[in-house]
């Protein structure tokens, strides 16, 4: 098989990577051949719309604020007590960390909030069962006419079971 | 772009940090990790100012911002990032660079989305070529693979595209749609 039966020759003919014999060949192919004549069309296309693709816009500001770092990283050179620059996979920890903090706590709010929720229901049944002994207790201080258990109530034990 | 002096890292940054966001945009198809291609191939342009034979710049930083984007790719493969929760109020929502915002629904965010579709090994030689504008001799170079692998990997990646392309209704059999 010739080199110009591969169809990666279409490429390298638009991109002018062929030398001039590959080319003359490749010329002499889209003459006679139709499908070489469709594929080059198809081929270039592409080529044009990626070309001419607009650049894109950097975020406002992302150049001085790379300059100021390096800066802040000579002046580390120089003083030793500055924040170094940041490496990729140090930025990207820390920028996803915060999103990743928000999260958790998020997530950390939504279990105290269910926790709360659980053991609310237990405290709301206990305080009858506490006021009920109080009250028991001074009655029957009050009934023996025992002066010290008058003075302390609220050295009743408290009982959350039933 | 040839010179004979070597740039100060400002003059790098200042001169050609369009050309590496360009770069660094088209292979990661996102503002974030553009910005984070960039500001580590400029560390590491800081770093190897001492060592640059004044030549073809751009060519330098097309590699250098090429390897960023592999060394990370390997990373994450070795390493997979860890998705954050669904809840959309607990997500920062992406960043989206003002051109995307004013195009969002033109043709251009449409040749990203399918460039960035792309298979890595076919999306590096397109960006290259495309829109670094750099040789088959440089790119094989930058990517330590023949010349030959190169031009293959150039061909299938710009058929690949054209398929995506078609897929999104950006061309047809017979054009720009």
């Amino acid at each position: 098989m010739s080199e110009l039966e591969h169809d990666d020759v279409v490429s390298a003919y638009l991109d002018g990577e062929l030398t001039p014999v590959e080319r003359a060949a490749f010329e002499a192919r889209l003459a006679a051949d139709a499908d070489a004549r469709a594929e080059l069309d198809d081929v270039a296309e592409v080529r044009t719309l990626v070309r001419g693709l607009p650049a894109p816009s950097m975020p406002p500001g992302l150049i001085d604020e790379l300059l100021a770092t390096g800066t802040a990283e000579d002046a580390v050179a120089e003083t030793g007590d500055a924040a170094p620059v940041l490496d990729l996979d140090t930025a990207r920890t820390r920028r996803s960390g915060r999103a990743r903090f928000a999260a958790y706590a998020g997530a950390a709010a939504a279990a105290v909030a269910l926790v709360v929720a659980v053991a609310m229901p237990a405290q709301t049944s206990a305080k009858p069962a506490l006021a009920t002994d109080v009250r028991v207790h001074q009655a029957g201080a009050a009934a023996s006419g025992d002066p010290v258990s008058g003075l302390a109530p609220l050295a009743t034990p408290l009982r959350f079971g039933r | 772009m040839t010179s004979d002096r070597v740039p100060t890292w400002e003059e790098v940054a200042r001169d050609h940090g369009q050309f590496l966001y360009s770069v660094a945009y088209r292979l990661t198809g996102n503002v974030d990790d553009a910005r984070d291609l960039v500001q580590e191939a400029l560390l590491r342009v800081r770093r190897g100012l001492a060592t640059y034979e004044p030549g073809s710049l751009e060519g330098w930083l097309a590699r250098i911002v090429t390897n960023v984007f592999l060394d990370d790719m390997r990373r994450k493969k070795r390493r997979p990032v860890q998705a954050l929760p669904d809840e959309p109020d607990l997500v920062v929502p992406p960043a989206v660079a003002a051109d995307v915002a004013a195009d969002r629904a033109g043709l251009s965010t449409e040749i990203q989305a399918a460039i960035a579709a792309l298979p890595e090994e076919f999306r590096v030689p397109v960006v290259l070529c495309d829109v670094a504008d750099q040789s088959y001799e440089d790119i094989a170079r930058m990517l330590d693979v023949p010349i030959g692998t190169v031009r293959s990997r150039l061909h299938r990646g710009r058929k690949l595209l054209r398929g995506e392309l078609v897929a999104r209704g950006v061309v047809t059999a017979g054009g720009v749609a």
